[in-house]
């Protein structure tokens, strides 16, 4: 039902529209870098290089896909992956609204009916635009901020450089000379020379950085727990199914952590190291569960 | 008269606003239509009671971290690339590194106009390759679908899909913790305390609304240790890869 033809011409419109907005800013802003000198070479080698680079995470994400479809069929979990959303945001707000809408969360015994998956939906949808509307309703403004309010627009470093020949003009040749580091805070604005009389200020993208950090451990936290007060509080052998997700999650950390280990060497691993160890997890469910149902069965 | 504040913006940057701002109104439109049209498709109407209890739970965990990471990202991507990072999604696992990697194979300064021409056409590839390679995966499952079914309704394959939130937050858990282990005591030790004292709150149907708590003790602590001080440089690190 949920992968009917209709549902995937809906989903292919709009992936449609998002690489129109992609192919529309990709010649904008190559336009716009011809136009400021940067080398048609150097253009190009960005192009190359961020495909090459997107290529194993594309891979990862759609092997992540396989947490989504068996709930929501294969266009719509195409979709929420494939713009806008991300697999933990998707899982937690399709979880959510599937406790609500049929009184028991995402699992085997799910009964997904055409209106609890609208619903679903809909909360997926609705719950990650704020984003967007942020950036349509607030990014003007704040990007005036970053550049130092109104002052005259900064020019292209080239320029601050008296025409001096750059890697992203020439194609050749690093810029040795600029410590932006140390002269251009994170954000972007132009800093003077640090002085110390000077009051300490608020960090604000540091906060922001700290506050989101918090909030997706609060997220795991909350999951992970949920595993082991499941596993561990009030455990009775005849529920001996309620230990397979607590097992399940610790063959996924250790996945990860060996994968994490491994790809100090292997870099490539680390673009798979969530989907494979999100796969290691689910996939020992099944030799768990039968070995627990041998045991105590 | 109304003074113009955005006067001194260059030509490309009023025109990447300008145009930024319509696009993400009509992709985020047509991201909140596509349910509808398939509601329509299903004659299907959606659990209006259900619908606000979760979006309530999920705007309060989202909401804030789509702020921050507004607040993060658009500095280090400038505002055509966040246009396009904030439509097309997975920021922090592919967009942002991809434009930080774009930014360091031109080696454009950071924050001058060039790094915001090269994050653009980073993310911009970055969302096309995804969209080529995720379509190209969807043709094939499109393909499987129906041994993709037969397997799925196996029975013993049915104690996988009750592991899918433990297997995908532990693995993200371990990442997290790994790296931020000092925002991480509070959260974990509240949690650990809770579910195991009150199991009943462990109940993966329980878990959902009980982000919501474990969130406000996770926030709490983590702005009492950055205001102290007490992240020693960790988690201070803009553009940090997070997970």
């Amino acid at each position: 039902m949920f992968n009917a033809a209709a549902i995937y011409l809906i989903v292919i419109v709009v992936i449609a529209v998002v690489c129109a907005q992609a192919v529309f800013f990709l010649i904008s802003a190559y336009k716009e870098g011809q136009k400021i000198g940067m080398s048609r070479a150097v253009l190009n080698k960005v192009i190359t290089s961020s495909a090459v680079f997107s290529i194993l995470p594309s891979v990862g994400i759609l092997v992540t896909m396989f947490g989504l479809i068996e709930f929501l069929g294969i266009p719509f979990s195409w979709l929420r992956l494939n713009v806008i959303g991300s697999l933990m945001y998707e899982l937690t707000a399709a979880n959510a609204a599937a406790a609500e809408a049929t009184g028991s969360a995402l699992g085997a015994d799910s009964n997904i009916t055409g209106s609890v998956f609208v619903t679903i939906a809909l909360v997926m949808s609705i719950g990650i635009i704020l984003g967007g509307l942020l950036c349509a309703f607030g990014l003007k403004r704040y990007s005036l901020i970053l550049k130092g309010g109104n002052k005259k627009d900064k020019p292209s470093a080239a320029d601050a450089e008296n025409g001096e020949a750059t890697e992203y003009q020439s194609g050749a040749g690093i810029p040795q000379n600029a410590d932006l580091e140390n002269t251009q805070s994170p954000s972007g604005t132009e800093n003077a020379a640090p002085n110390v009389k000077k009051k300490k200020k608020l960090n604000l993208p540091e906060l922001g950085n700290v506050v989101s950090t918090s909030i997706f451990i609060a997220l795991c936290a909350a999951y992970m727990g949920g595993a082991i007060g499941q596993a561990f509080g009030g455990f009775h052998i005849d529920e001996y199914t309620s230990v397979v997700p607590f097992i399940a999650m610790l063959a996924a950390i250790g996945s990860m952590a060996l994968i994490t280990k491994a790809a100090k060497k292997r870099e490539w691993l680390q673009s798979f190291s969530l989907s494979i160890s999100m796969l290691v997890g689910m996939l020992s469910a099944i030799p768990v569960s039968l070995i627990l149902g041998a045991i105590f069965a | 008269m109304k003074k113009d504040i955005y006067k001194n913006l260059s030509e490309y940057d009023k025109k990447i606003h300008a145009s930024g701002r319509i696009w993400v109104l009509v992709c985020d439109t047509l991201f909140v239509c596509a349910p509808i049209a398939i509601a329509v498709y299903l004659n299907a109407k959606p659990d209006y009671t259900a619908f606000f209890a979760a979006f309530g739970v999920v705007a309060v965990i989202y909401w804030s971290s789509a702020i921050a990471e507004f607040a993060i990202f658009a500095p280090l991507l400038g505002p055509g690339a966040t246009y396009l990072a904030f439509v097309t999604g997975n920021i922090s696992n592919i967009k942002l590194p991809c434009a930080l990697n774009a930014q360091e194979t031109a080696k454009t300064p950071r924050g001058s106009k060039e790094s915001e021409v090269v994050s653009t056409i980073a993310v911009a590839v970055s969302a096309l390759t995804q969209t080529v390679i995720m379509g190209v995966g969807v043709v094939f499952l499109a393909i499987f679908t129906k041994p993709l079914e037969t397997f799925f309704a196996i029975p013993e394959v049915e104690p996988v899909f009750d592991c899918i939130l433990p297997a995908l937050f532990g693995a993200l858990g371990y990442s997290y913790i790994i790296k931020n282990p000092r925002l991480a005591v509070v959260p974990m030790a509240f949690m650990l305390i809770l579910y195991l004292a009150f199991p009943g709150f462990a109940n993966k149907d329980s878990v959902a609304i009980m982000i919501i708590f474990i969130g406000v003790v996770s926030l709490i602590s983590a702005v009492f240790l950055f205001q102290k001080g007490l992240l020693d440089g960790k988690n201070k690190k803009i553009g940090k890869e997070i997970a």
